[in-house]
Parts: structure tokens; C-alpha cells; sequence
């Protein structure tokens, strides 16, 4: 009888863990989705809806490279591929701006997808400068928001440089990314 | 004395007692094994039929290349083969340089033109969302019970905004109920997910969901709907930020920008949160309509 309850209580328990990241989801609460999506990954890693969860919920929290597993499992539905894409050029646009910023990288030349993702907006207005020297910030407009701005800069220390992205809106800051 | 039968009965009871426990865990290991097998037999299916399609696009690749032999035709490729010192690239180069002339005298093929400037938008989809959003919770057996505007709503209306005469909620009550009826029309599915929302709304009284069918609403233009259930979710929890802006934009759509403009103000200086001072700055300028 004490297997049994095991057993059910295991099922239950696996079975509720998408269920509770969904309503996490909902409650804006993206960075614990994207933790308990990571705790859970093995024994999910068959179901394309709680990869999808997950890698909304690490997108949106700002942990790209955690996207690179899901680009690769989502392919068996139409849905999977196209959210597989969208989370491949965000990651794609994200290591070739850091390189970029770090590196000194020319990025004038290429002419990628886009997305409505904040990263993709800054990459497009960055890769559209010529080439030019290192600089301490870059403050970009939104092309279709004049009020909405970016800026774009590197948050230097000893052991690894950030790039940090600030929105804001008639000079109040909406929201801070930094990627790594 | 003892009676027998009495005693065998008793042990007959405490027989089939004994069995009970076997019997449920048998039944039980049953079940999972179903269930798996369930599962299993759906995960084949899809692999056979990813197979299969596999299968059927490889002679595609035959077909491709059926098209280009008839580029031996041409004259002009002995000529290009010999120029060509490497051996191990001579396969590759050969089709290479024996496409150039195809195109060449082929003018109907179609070239996709390369416009620097025009990026392709890549967009995610999040149906699986709704999918998920069905599978959460058991539902009501009524439906329709929420969508029919109650009394203690319209008492919870002039709590929050204060100004509002019963004639103007009259009125705001008309307006989109006519909206309603050429929006159906197309988009019943939509509304079929926000009644079952709704039923699960009723059972728990979450307000994520209240917010979530708010949103709907608004984007299906039923900004009556919409200002609805934002309010329900600002009597819930009065600190969500999306809940206040919803309930601002419902009341510039049914003309009572005054009123939106008065609630923004007060949330504004209850949280100084930027996203109200966006709107608030936005349905001043007119930017918002």
C-alpha cells in the first residue's frame, strides 16, 4: 500500500509541476518558472508545452542562454518550430551584440530576422551604425516610439564584462537588462 | 459452548479482509500500466509518422536531382570540367559552373531578390497556452453566469470611480453590447476559451484569471467586459499594475477619459508606477484614444 501511495504521490506531483509553472506564468513570476522549469528539465524534457513554458519564462526573465536546450527540443509541432526559431535569433543576436560590444565586432554588414524582443530591437538599431570605435554608451531611439530609448552599454569588472540595456521612457527607466 | 458457524463466518470475513489490500494494489498497477501504454502508443504514433515524412521527402531530393542532368547537355561544361585542376572538388564545381548557364538561358527562373533594408519579423506563438489553461482546474456545470453584468457590480463601479451618475453607466452599459454582436460573429472560439476562464475564475477567484479575461475582453473590443473584470480584479487585489492600466483603457474606449485620467491619477500616487504614468501622459497628449 505504501508503494502505491508512493507511486500516485510521484505522478501527482510530476504531473502538477507544469501546471504550477503555468500559473506562476501567468502571475508574472518568470524567474521562478524559469528555476523550477530548470530543477525539472530532465524529467520533462519529452513535453514540448513545458519546454515552451520554460523557455518564455527564461526569456522573459533575461536568462537567454538557458534557451539554447530548448531550441534544440522544440520540433516536433508546428508551434515548437516557430517558438524554436524565435528563441534561436534572439540568442543568435544576443552573442553577436555582446561580441560586438566586447570584441569590437562588425555587425553593419548583416542583415538577420528580427523579433519584437527588446534585444532584437537594439541589435537591428546597432547593427545599423557604420563602423566606429569603441564607445561608452550608445543611446538608441525606438523607431516607432520616439519617446521610448535604449541605451546600450558595457558594465566592466576584473572577472567578466556585462552587457547592460536600460528602456526608458521620457527619462524614466521602465526596465534594466543585463546579459552576459 | 462454541458456535461453529458463527466462528467461520468471522473467519471468512477476516479472509476476504486479508485480500483487500492485494486486490487494490493489483487494480492500481493496473491503471498506471494503462496509462503509460496510453501515453506510449500516442509517442509511436508521432514517431512513425515524423518517419514517414522523412520517407516521403527523400525522393524530393532524387527529383532535384533528376533536374539538373540535363545540364550534360550542354556543350559548354567539357570545356569548364578540364579548366578545373582540384579532383576532389570537381563533383561540387562541375554543378556549380553548370548552373550558370541554366540561369542563364532559363530566364523564368525565379530569383529572390535580396533587400538589405527589409528585415523578416519572426513572431512566437503561444497557442500552447490556452491548451494549458483548459487543462487547470474543473469546471462549473452553469455556464453564462458571469458574463451577465449583477447589481453588486454596478454598486462596486461607483465605489472605485466615485463620479459616475447611474444614467452614465446606463449608457456605458449600451454601447458595447452592441459592439458584441458583430464581434461574435468571428470569434467564437475565443469567446468559448473566455467562458471556460470565467467558470474557473468563479471557482477559485483568482485574479490572475479575472485579468486574464479582462485582457481578452479588451482585445476583443468588449471594453464594458473589460472594465468589468479589471474592476473585479482591482476589489481582489488592488496592487496589480496591468489590472488598473485595462481598467483606464476600458474607460477611455467607452468615453469616459475624465474618469481614467482621475483613476490613474490616484493609483499613480498610491504606487508611482511608471506603466500608469506612460498611459496617463499618453491619453493626455490624445496619443490614446
Amino acid at each position: 500500500m505504501k508503494l502505491i501511495l508512493l507511486i500516485l504521490i510521484t505522478v501527482n506531483i510530476y504531473a502538477s509541476t507544469k501546471q504550477n509553472m503555468f500559473n506562476l506564468y501567468q502571475n508574472k513570476k518568470y524567474e521562478d518558472v524559469c528555476k523550477i522549469g530548470f530543477d525539472n528539465f530532465r524529467q520533462n524534457k519529452s513535453d514540448e508545452e513545458f519546454i515552451s513554458i520554460y523557455a518564455f519564462a527564461c526569456l522573459h526573465s533575461d536568462y537567454i542562454d538557458r534557451l539554447a536546450i530548448p531550441v534544440a527540443m522544440l520540433k516536433f509541432s508546428n508551434e515548437a518550430r516557430a517558438n524554436s526559431a524565435y528563441f534561436s535569433v534572439i540568442l543568435m543576436q544576443k552573442k553577436l551584440l555582446y561580441h560586438a560590444m566586447v570584441d569590437g565586432y562588425d555587425l553593419s554588414s548583416m542583415n538577420l530576422p528580427t523579433t519584437d524582443y527588446v534585444l532584437s530591437k537594439v541589435f537591428d538599431l546597432y547593427s545599423k551604425l557604420p563602423k566606429h570605435d569603441a564607445r561608452a554608451f550608445y543611446l538608441f531611439e525606438d523607431p516607432n516610439n520616439m519617446k521610448l530609448t535604449y541605451k546600450l552599454y558595457l558594465s566592466k569588472s576584473d572577472r567578466l564584462n556585462k552587457m547592460v540595456i536600460e528602456e526608458f521612457y521620457d527619462t524614466i527607466t521602465i526596465k534594466r537588462h543585463v546579459y552576459w | 459452548m462454541i458456535n461453529i458457524n458463527e466462528l467461520e463466518d468471522r473467519w471468512l470475513k477476516y479472509k476476504i479482509k486479508s485480500y483487500i489490500p492485494y486486490i487494490v494494489i493489483l487494480l492500481s498497477i493496473a491503471i498506471i500500466i494503462t496509462i503509460f501504454t496510453l501515453f506510449n502508443s500516442k509517442s509511436v504514433i508521432d514517431k512513425t509518422t515524423v518517419a514517414e515524412i522523412h520517407k516521403e521527402n527523400t525522393p524530393e531530393i532524387q527529383v532535384q536531382n533528376v533536374v539538373i542532368e540535363p545540364i550534360k547537355d550542354i556543350p559548354n561544361i567539357e570545356i569548364k570540367k578540364e579548366s578545373i585542376a582540384i579532383p576532389n572538388l570537381e563533383k561540387t564545381t562541375q554543378r556549380v559552373i553548370q548552373n550558370q548557364p541554366i540561369q542563364e538561358k532559363n530566364m523564368n527562373y525565379t530569383v529572390p531578390i535580396y533587400n538589405p533594408n527589409k528585415k523578416t519579423m519572426l513572431a512566437p506563438s503561444l497557442d500552447f497556452m490556452s491548451k494549458l489553461q483548459d487543462n487547470t482546474l474543473p469546471y462549473f456545470d452553469n455556464e453564462r453566469e458571469v458574463t451577465v453584468n449583477k447589481p453588486n457590480q454596478e454598486k462596486s463601479v461607483q465605489k472605485n470611480t466615485q463620479h459616475t451618475t447611474a444614467q452614465k453607466k446606463q449608457k456605458v452599459q449600451i454601447e458595447p453590447i452592441k459592439k458584441q454582436s458583430s464581434i461574435q460573429i468571428d470569434r467564437q472560439n475565443t469567446h468559448d476559451d473566455i467562458n471556460q476562464v470565467i467558470k474557473r475564475f468563479k471557482k477559485n477567484n483568482n485574479p490572475a484569471l479575472s485579468l486574464f479575461i479582462a485582457k481578452k475582453y479588451y482585445q476583443l473590443g468588449e471594453y464594458h467586459q473589460s472594465y468589468n473584470y479589471s474592476l473585479m480584479t482591482n476589489e481582489i487585489n488592488n496592487d496589480i499594475e496591468a489590472s488598473w492600466i485595462i481598467f483606464a483603457k476600458s474607460l477611455v474606449k467607452l468615453n469616459e477619459k475624465s474618469m481614467a485620467v482621475e483613476t490613474l491619477n490616484k493609483y499613480i500616487a498610491h504606487s508611482s508606477s511608471n506603466r500608469a504614468k506612460i498611459l496617463l501622459d499618453e491619453i493626455n497628449s490624445g496619443k490614446f484614444k
